[in-house]
């Protein structure tokens, strides 16, 4: 979209990206924002990312414009001056985007090429040694489940990020598999100390609900560090259950510049129903190896231009 | 005979609306976006944030000129 940018900006139109749920949370350790101070921090990685000159919207965490946009995941709408829809489309396509423009406000005589644009883009942020604890392998077709942060109960950030999917069998009869992931969140820069203690959890059910184990624990690890994901696999048993589960987390918060390591309990509420907004995960996979610089899958940003 | 036929008749019940959901759950974005907006349509209104947190209403912010809103997201 750059380039369309580019060239109608000038000419009145205004271009905005408006941020939403992650698609493919893991891709590049990303994880899910909890809160609107952190979605916010994703927009600003993501211009740091894209290097773009486009404006940033975000949606809100009830993502109501996502849902506007039937829960797409790169879908686009063109505005005319009195808020008539006048393009729609599933997927952004710069192409089809400046074929509209010319159309509603005419050809530029010399229209941007992506070479021309230069923009700086920037790798993920860094990260302390991955690839230490070995990942599980999850059942196939798992999908997001809902989950609700409890903020009341902490005063500091989620540092660590749960990821909690289920099953075919726990969405549709109860009965099935959850995972259960702790994910570090590479914008805090923070990591496991391993010598500080592992990671905990413990779920508390309603009447009906039982899993197992409803208790666990992280695995030893020699390594003094890593930021390798905490996973778990639970057994679920569930009687047409509405009400959510808790899950209790406790975490020692250690960040990588060395000025603080805290022990931290935080707690999240999961509805074993699938979460509509937020797309299956990719575990342990890198932008760099997917889609086209510019764009691409790997950002989310449709096909580069 | 009928009690041998009902767990057969569950199953013809269960597996269809096990393939919808699993099918709603994985419909690709052309098929989801029939549900967003048309040409035609009123831009939705809903505020959303600007990149300070600031709420914005969508109608406002397209108004008085041409608007192209693209949604994305890191990954």
């Amino acid at each position: 979209m750059e380039t369309v940018e580019r060239d109608y900006t000038p000419k009145g139109v205004r271009f905005y990206y408006v941020y939403k749920p992650l698609a493919h949370a893991e891709l590049d350790g990303y994880v899910t924002p909890l809160t609107l101070e952190e979605r916010l921090m994703h927009v600003e990685e993501a211009k740091r990312r894209l290097g773009t000159s486009v404006n940033w919207l975000a949606d809100t965490m009830d993502n109501v414009f996502h849902d506007a946009m039937g829960q797409t995941p790169n879908s686009e709408i063109v505005i005319d001056p009195d808020g008539i829809v006048v393009a729609a489309r599933a997927w952004s396509d710069p192409e089809d985007l400046r074929r509209d423009m010319e159309r509603l406000v005419g050809p530029v005589d010399h229209p941007t090429t992506i070479a021309e644009l230069n923009l700086p883009r920037q790798p993920p942020p860094p990260t302390v040694a991955k690839g230490i604890v070995p990942r599980i392998e999850r059942p196939s077709g798992m999908m997001t489940l809902q989950i609700q942060p409890v903020l009341e109960t902490t005063d500091v950030p989620f540092y660590v990020k749960i990821r909690a999917e289920g099953d075919l069998g726990v969405l549709t009869n109860g009965n099935g598999t959850m995972y259960l992931g702790f994910h570090l969140d590479p914008l805090y820069r923070v990591h496991w100390n391993n010598e500080a203690g592992p990671v905990r959890y413990r779920v508390t059910t309603p009447s009906g609900v039982t899993m197992s184990p409803a208790n666990g624990i992280g695995p030893d690890v020699d390594e003094p560090a890593d930021a390798d994901p905490r996973e778990f696999l639970l057994a679920v048993t569930a009687d047409d259950v509405e009400e959510p589960l808790n899950l209790e987390v406790f975490y020692f918060a250690c960040d990588d510049a060395l000025t603080f390591c805290i022990p931290v309990t935080q707690n999240y509420r999961i509805w074993l129903q699938q979460d509509m907004n937020h797309g299956p995960s990719a575990p342990g996979e890198d932008s760099q190896n997917l889609g086209s610089p510019g764009g691409g899958r790997g950002m989310g940003m449709g096909r580069a231009g | 005979m009928f009690k041998r036929i009902l767990p057969l008749l569950a199953l013809l019940v269960i597996a269809p609306v096990n393939l919808v959901l699993a099918q709603g759950a994985l419909l690709p974005p052309d098929v989801r976006f029939e549900s967003g907006p048309k040409v035609g349509d009123q831009v939705p209104d809903v505020t959303i944030v600007d990149d300070q947190g600031n709420p914005v209403s969508l109608r406002e912010v397209a108004r008085g000129h041409y608007t192209v809103m693209t949604l994305g997201c890191l990954t």
